[in-house]
């Protein structure tokens, strides 16, 4: 070890501690629990491939994970489309408001989870926001009572969460990037939008493709929006993992099913790689911008 | 497209905001009724949830926890800021990525992670679980909070304060730590706000006792009155002043630490390069961003 | 070499009353001016003359407060930058980044949709324009500066454009490779035919490459002239001390209409009347230093400080009031002179200027 850099060894140890022992280990842990015996509320330490076998075998995990991976997919879509559209105009077309619009943004990433989830409940209710909103205007007779209570509520709030934090990951690229392309692409005969796709949108990719994968795992994931909005067929795997280990303590089946929701959306992500490099869209240069 | 660019700005804006406004407005609800129309103001909402002695013991336990684990992330975060800033470690990119995995991850996850760790190990949820769980959750942000602020720092005052005499501590303390400190304390009102908010993994890692929004999330079960509404507006407050505070610390930071020259040649572009977008950098990012631009 | 006295044809690009501000600032004051086919144009000034807000109205890339621009008799002023015939060479080149050699270079021909075959020809009559034959698969971030920069004028030039515009593109390069291209920028231009409009600050750039010269300030032409005549016949104080170096000192009109300074008659200035100041314009080559028995005209001083170029040595003297810079090539092995000295003057070199005199004595 170089004695001028021992300082640094020193200086990262507490948090090469805390990682190794609060990050890799428990994800171990999991893992490792994942393949053993259940037992009320603990496990056996006997390996078995019982409940990963269970998860491929029953048709219920299935439907929960496909409609979980279903909920990710558009979450993070009009994640990644809503907030592209409020970073361009922050970075692009804002003037003297830019610096508010981006602080009201950053705010609202930090600003809450678990509340502004249950918000929704009121907004979308029978007596709720919308349906008074819509009896007022004579739109409706009766309030409308599918507002609520179903996977698109769920999807609803998710991007409520979901879009300030697509919306700034991309905005910090878009900040970066040199005006000159897009004039040099106008200039060379481009107008607006042909500057935009062809140049705009290649050089950001990288940062679409990360703030999407971001939101994917995450809204997939949730356990908690589901149980608050989704209703019957709003269910989502994390809630039956949830259920798994506080309700009915078998502890491997339910990390089976957390590392498999994991797992899956993992190799969405991947799909969508492959098809953003093959669309142009994660050119390899991008990155010199 | 510039006007109708701005109307969908700010429409989007609205969205973002409404169920919070919503919230808020319905605290103040006079009657248990959590829809249209609007009877109130009216405090009683607030009056019943201070007087709730299991609200207190939340309030008081969620104070302490964000303050443990806040404290413990200030400094782990900190140091490995400083050491993988100013020295080239063999580890460094891995321990970089590896330190952001726990907000990369569904709370979910990282939640199911802790609880079996704790339970192979023989702990008990207790608060003593979540305020380990919640130093780990919030280690990230401080790390990208404090990078972010460290890059802004030109490294050559520190080595211009070691030419003319001072040790490596003197000159960190007398340089660059008078610069560095609106980034250091915005990370620790981002953490300890942080911290107030968690409720993913801390529902997982907590036993018989209630954070905050672990007391919140009971109740919601339990009651459909504006009881919630009220708790949850005085979450909000504590979240959302702490992002104000942290995110106008960043801001300071940026600004004292920007030095330019005032015969500096311009040209047409500006832009000020900053690392291309590593894996899981939400937050370091959003504490980065105000400013990125001169002005 | 194309011409000054394009007078016959029409202006390739006519700009008039060009006018624009920023809030309470005023970039461009009422321009006028006019670029003959052909010519290598250069846009010359202090940072923050106006002459980059200039090119890039010209370009379509800013929008002016009042004014037209023609290219070509037509009127292209409300035209977006797409749709006018002109193409532009920014400062850092601006290659996209995510595209090789031959798709940045093919990048406006793809947007006009020329056919494969020709794209592929035109790209590589560009590239050999521009001494870069085979760089075709290259990626932005793998060329040198210079290289960088030829490829944004191959992709700017393979347009057949009607003006090229150039906004400081050499600024960026080392100073060697900065010479290199400016040879290649002439050659360029010499070969395709293409009018350029060039802006550097850098005046002997200008000097270099340039058919015509438009020295802007402040928003507006101070001069426009090709670069001898801007030396030899500067306009103005502003003028003559961009351009080269310059002494400027106070003479005064005597009985005879000729201008006095410590002495020695400097001009003439038929009309003046007596006693009045005159600027006088003294370029370091009409002065000589001496140290004793100088031949006449000449003006005893004091050196107060040398500097050392290499190849000459340059002295700053005391003559009154004013301090002049003089260059003396001889060899010093043992250190400059110092103390006494005579400056000869070549007076037939001298120039009056037409601009008052400054009020306050010339020291540098």
């Amino acid at each position: 070890m170089n004695a001028s850099n021992r300082p640094g060894y020193a200086l990262t140890a507490p948090l090469v501690g805390v990682v190794l022992l609060l990050v890799v280990a428990p994800l171990a842990v999991f893992l490792l629990y994942s393949v053993l015996t259940p037992q009320p509320f603990s496990v056996q330490w006997s390996p078995t491939f019982d409940s990963y076998r269970r998860v491929a075998g029953e048709r219920v995990w299935w439907n929960l994970i496909a409609g979980s991976v279903q909920v990710g997919f558009i979450t993070a879509v009009v994640s990644v489309v809503l907030g592209y559209v409020l970073a361009h105009h922050i970075a692009f077309h804002a003037g003297r408001s830019k610096f508010l619009l981006l602080g009201l943004t950053a705010i609202s990433i930090l600003g809450g989870y678990l509340v502004r989830v249950y918000a929704w409940r009121t907004i979308l209710g029978t007596h709720g926001v919308v349906n008074t909103a819509l009896l007022r205007l004579g739109l409706i007779d009766e309030p409308l009572r599918w507002l609520l209570f179903n996977r698109w509520a769920v999807i609803v709030a998710l991007a409520n969460i979901f879009v300030p934090f697509a919306a700034i990951v991309i905005y910090a690229r878009l900040a970066n990037l040199q005006p000159e392309h897009v004039q040099a692409a106008r200039d060379l005969g481009a107008n607006a939008r042909g500057a935009f796709r062809l140049v705009t949108l290649p050089l950001s990719g990288r940062a679409v493709f990360l703030a999407f994968a971001f939101v994917f795992l995450l809204s997939a994931a949730d356990y908690v929006t589901p149980q608050l909005l989704g209703g019957a067929t709003g269910a989502m795997i994390g809630v039956a993992v949830q259920d798994q280990f506080q309700r009915v303590g078998n502890w491997p089946l339910g990390a089976a099913l957390g590392f498999t929701i994991f797992a899956v959306s993992a190799v969405c992500i991947a799909g969508l790689w492959l098809v953003m490099r093959v669309a142009g869209l994660l050119p390899r240069g991008g990155r010199h911008a | 497209m510039r006007r109708p660019g701005g109307l969908l700005a700010w429409g989007l804006i609205a969205f973002l905001y409404l169920p919070v406004i919503t919230l808020v407005v319905f605290a103040f609800q006079e009657s248990p009724r959590l829809g249209l129309p609007f009877d109130g103001p009216s405090l009683r909402w607030f009056e019943a949830i201070w007087n709730d002695a299991g609200f207190r013991r939340a309030l008081w336990a969620s104070v302490r926890i964000a303050t443990a684990s806040c404290s413990v992330a200030l400094v782990v975060a900190t140091l490995a800021a400083l050491g993988l800033r100013r020295y080239r470690l063999r580890y460094g990119s891995a321990l970089s990525v590896a330190a952001v995995v726990p907000i990369a991850l569904p709370g979910l996850l990282v939640g199911l992670a802790l609880l079996t760790y704790f339970s192979s190990v023989g702990m008990r949820p207790s608060l003593t679980t979540v305020v380990i769980a919640h130093t780990i959750y919030v280690t990230p942000y401080v790390l990208m909070v404090v990078t972010s602020g460290l890059e802004q720092l030109d490294p050559s005052i520190e080595e211009a304060a070691r030419d003319l005499g001072a040790s490596p501590w003197q000159a960190f303390w007398r340089s660059t730590f008078p610069l560095l400190w609106p980034a250091i304390l915005g990370a620790a009102v981002l953490a300890f706000a942080l911290s107030f908010d968690e409720f993913l993994i801390t529902l997982f890692v907590i036993g018989g006792d209630s954070t905050l929004p672990v007391f919140i999330w009971s109740r919601m079960r339990r009651t459909i009155d504006p009881s919630v509404n009220a708790v949850a507006t005085g979450l909000l407050t504590i979240v959302i002043t702490g992002a104000v505070t942290a995110l106008s610390l960043a801001l300071m930071a940026r600004r004292r630490t920007g030095v330019s020259y005032a015969d500096d040649a311009d040209s047409t572009a500006t832009a000020v390069p900053l690392a291309p977008a590593q894996p899981g950098e939400p937050v370091r990012v959003a504490a980065g961003v105000l400013g990125s631009e001169n002005g | 070499m194309a011409t000054l006295d394009a007078a016959a044809s029409t202006p390739l690009v006519e700009v008039k009353a060009l006018h624009k501000e920023y809030g309470s600032v005023c970039a461009l004051q009422k321009l006028e001016l006019n670029v003959n086919a052909g010519e290598f144009l250069t846009l010359l000034g202090p940072s923050g003359c106006g002459k980059t807000t200039l090119l890039r109205c010209i370009a379509g890339l800013e929008t002016s407060t009042a004014g037209r621009i023609l290219i070509d008799g037509r009127d292209v002023t409300r035209i977006p930058p797409e749709r006018r015939p002109l193409n532009m060479v920014f400062q850092r080149y601006a290659l996209f980044p995510h595209l090789n050699v031959f798709d940045n270079v093919a990048f406006g021909l793809r947007l006009k949709k020329v056919a494969k075959e020709e794209r592929r020809g035109r790209v590589h009559k560009a590239l050999e324009l521009v001494h870069l034959p085979g760089y075709e698969r290259r990626m932005p971030h793998q060329l040198s500066g210079g290289q960088a920069q030829r490829v944004a004028l191959a992709r700017a030039l393979v347009n057949e454009p009607k003006v090229l515009l150039l906004d400081e593109p050499l600024a960026a390069l080392d100073r060697k490779i900065r010479q290199f291209m400016q040879d290649e920028l002439r050659d360029i231009h010499r070969r395709s035919g293409t009018t350029f409009i060039y802006v550097t600050h850098d005046q002997d750039e200008a000097m270099a490459m340039s058919d015509r010269i438009v020295l802007m300030r402040d928003g507006r032409i101070e001069q426009m002239a090709a670069p001898g005549e801007m030396y030899h016949h500067p306009s103005s104080q502003f003028a003559a001390g961009f351009i080269g170096d310059a002494n400027v000192v106070t003479g005064r009109v005597d009985a005879g209409g000729h201008i006095a300074w410590q002495g020695v008659v400097v001009g003439t200035q038929p009309g003046a009347s007596t006693g009045e100041e005159r600027a006088v314009l003294l370029r370091p080559e009409a002065l000589r230093v001496c140290a004793d028995d100088p031949l006449s005209p000449a003006v005893a001083g004091e050196i107060v400080g040398s500097t050392y170029f290499g190849f000459y040595w340059l002295h700053h003297i005391r003559v009154g009031d004013d301090v002049l810079d003089v260059r003396d090539f001889r060899r010093w092995s043992d250190g400059p002179p110092t103390g006494a000295c005579w400056i000869n003057i070549d007076v037939d070199r001298a120039v009056v200027m037409a601009d008052q005199p400054p009020t306050d004595r010339q020291e540098h």
